[in-house]
């Protein structure tokens, strides 16, 4: 796929491209960026190889707030995951980083200037009510107090409903697995922990290793409704550059194939980037599924402003079986008019 | 030659832009391009940003932003209002007679959260002979009303909302904006300097009656130039008391200077480095008072050479 010259996903493929860039380029791209939550990379990137020192004045003031914006959200994780594991010391769980804060701690390119709003964390399903009780005690609170989403969370999904500091406002999603217990990519959290690999820089985290780190990101993007397309697929791409063999097996292993057959082909498709050997021949979906979900894809990818009702419609139905799925729209529906109707 | 002005272009003229392709304002640092299809909008922008330069073709705008009314049944029905910036939505809608209000505390918002090349106070600034005041404080301190005040007896307003310092030179940059007056100020204000020019009073916000000050010339036209800060006074309005300044702490300004940022947290090094220098460079004072001409002579006494 060739990217148009100014659009986000050229810069990104090669930020030396900037230098070409005129003020009325970055009057379209600048905003685009910020949608995409991508300009603290890309700021990062430019001053970084010093190619911020050729752009025009008023954008290297915002590379600067971009690089400013990179290093605070660092900081913030930093210090959030460090309170977590003070709160949960003793719970009796190993405690695994995931995703932003996984990457950030293993010290992982794609953690540079990778914006996020929450910490995840994922711990074993048996300790889960001890976790919650030291978080709780420890200042964090229910996001949501809707007895339904409470539930929701508790007997379907693969996490906690979200807890929020009380002082920090800052969030953290507590896991046991990474996809939706009930979910079509529901995959056993026994076989994640024993593989799961200790940090260097703190021990008291674990994380996923190198394989399961990267089919957690696909799994989460293309089974997610893709909030962040992008910039999830260039955590992809940063992840394989440093993949062994194995990915396949693994999949394989962990039954999310799937996932792994739309990271390699859009991989491709948007990046240029060639697949693994082993994953040259994986079992492709039905050909209507595929066409569904490569034009959903791409166009989450390339357009400036996606249609999203596909993919999150989509995301719904992956994490639902089909009966617990009509029971939570028609409740979430219901709900919608009642609320309207008190305001 | 001179610039464009806002207050050149025909009104009509200029509404028309707005809700066309959007008009350039240079603000301070920030060229805005604002788009709306409010009549109460382009009126009062006319009106408010009138010494403001016109970028006509600018090429490139940091701040994008259209208030636009929300669609379908509130189109019609008890009309809303929305913030957009860079083509998204910010905050919730905010009813459609505020659209004026929802620009300006809008344009706050965005500058808080996107311009950390600056340690941002929530604060006053002004100048005199190259020296800055600044003067942060939380909203019912009587902070607008003191700034408005002295902005029209021989200070010039760098901003009443926002100081922009930084952290590569340690100076307070200019951002003028129209002035925020609350509830009783707004008549005080209209005494005080009736030669002040105020706009449309907007009924039941949030935060009561508001309206806006036309920001004095001069401010607008050297909003290039940044000043030197010299002292760091936290004020206060008490009914009936005597304009004064006490000396405080310079640990204790720190720490009430850091709570009234937006960005101190953020800027990590650069902001704890930035402010230290600040509070180092200044005199660090409380000020109390209970009529504006006792501030403002207490005022003229600190700047006496």
């Amino acid at each position: 796929m060739i990217a148009p010259a100014g659009s986000p996903l050229a810069i990104v493929r090669d930020p030396s491209s900037a230098r070409h860039l005129d003020p009325p380029a970055w009057d379209r791209l600048l905003p685009q960026l910020r949608r995409l939550h991508l300009h603290a990379r890309v700021a990062t990137d430019l001053i970084r190889s010093g190619i911020d020192a050729s752009l025009p004045p008023p954008v290297r003031e915002h590379m600067r707030a971009g690089q400013r914006v990179a290093a605070a959200q660092e900081r913030s994780i930093r210090w959030e995951v460090d309170r977590i594991a003070a709160a949960l010391d003793g719970v009796g769980s190993d405690l695994l980083l995931l995703k932003g804060a996984a990457y950030l701690l293993a010290g992982l390119p794609n953690a540079r200037g990778r914006l996020t709003a929450d910490v995840d964390i994922m711990v074993e399903r048996a300790r889960l009510p001890e976790v919650e009780s030291a978080l709780r005690a420890h200042g964090w609170q229910a996001v949501h107090r809707d007895e339904y989403d409470q539930g929701y969370y508790r007997r379907w999904m693969h996490e906690l409903p979200p807890l929020r500091h009380a002082e920090r406002d800052t969030v953290v999603d507590v896991h046991h697995t990474i996809f939706a217990r009930v979910g079509r990519y529901a995959s056993d959290p026994a076989k994640l922990l024993r593989r799961a690999v200790v940090i260097e820089g703190d021990p008291r985290w674990k994380r996923l290793c190198d394989e399961d780190l990267f089919l957690h990101a696909a799994t989460h993007l293309f089974g997610e409704a893709m909030r962040n397309p992008l910039r999830d697929l260039l955590d992809l791409a940063d992840l394989l550059a440093l993949m062994p063999a194995g990915l396949a097996a693994r999949a394989a292993e962990l039954g999310l194939t799937r996932p792994l057959f739309y990271a390699v082909h859009f991989l491709d498709k948007i990046l240029g980037i060639g697949a693994p050997k082993d994953c040259r021949s994986l079992p492709r979906p039905g050909a209507l599924a595929f066409r569904l979900m490569d034009r959903l894809g791409t166009e989450a990818f390339l357009s400036p402003a996606p249609r999203r009702l596909g993919l999150a419609a989509r995301a719904h139905w992956l994490r639902m079986p089909p009966h617990l799925l009509a029971r939570h729209l028609a409740r979430k529906a219901w709900k919608r008019v009642r609320s309207r109707r008190e305001a | 030659m001179c610039p464009v002005r806002v207050g050149d272009l025909a009104s009509d003229r200029f509404a028309a832009l707005l809700g066309s392709t959007g008009a350039g304002i240079r603000t301070g640092p920030f060229s805005l391009r604002l788009r709306s299809r409010y009549r109460s909008v382009a009126e009062t922008v006319h009106f408010l940003y009138a010494d403001f330069p016109v970028d006509e073709a600018a090429s490139f705008a940091d701040l994008q932003v259209e208030i636009r009314p929300a669609n379908g049944l509130r189109r019609w029905i008890r009309p809303q209002a929305l913030f957009h910036l860079d083509g998204e939505p910010l905050f919730e809608p905010y009813p459609g007679r505020l659209a004026v209000p929802l620009l300006e505390w809008g344009l706050n918002w965005c500058v808080a959260t996107l311009a950390h090349q600056y340690l941002m106070l929530h604060a006053a600034v002004l100048e005199r002979d190259g020296l800055a005041v600044v003067m942060p404080a939380k909203p019912g301190s009587g902070k607008s009303t003191l700034c408005a005040a002295l902005a029209h007896r021989g200070w010039r307003l760098l901003s009443d909302e926002m100081a922009l310092l930084r952290p590569e030179d340690g100076l307070a940059w200019p951002w003028p904006r129209p002035l925020g007056l609350k509830n009783g100020s707004i008549d005080l204000l209209r005494r005080f300097a009736p030669e002040a020019a105020i706009g449309p009073v907007w009924r039941d916000t949030k935060k009561g009656d508001v309206a806006h000050m036309r920001p004095p010339r001069e401010s607008v036209e050297r909003a290039a130039e940044p000043a030197h800060p010299a002292w760091l006074v936290f004020p206060r309005w008490r009914d009936g008391s005597a304009a004064r300044f006490d000396a405080t702490p310079k640990a204790d300004a720190m720490i009430r200077a850091a709570d009234n940022s937006m960005n101190y947290r953020g800027l990590g090094g650069a902001g704890f480095e930035t402010l230290a220098d600040l509070v180092d460079r200044c005199d660090c004072l409380d000020f109390e008072y209970g009529r504006l001409d006792d501030a403002l002579a207490a005022f003229e006494e600190l700047a006496r050479p």
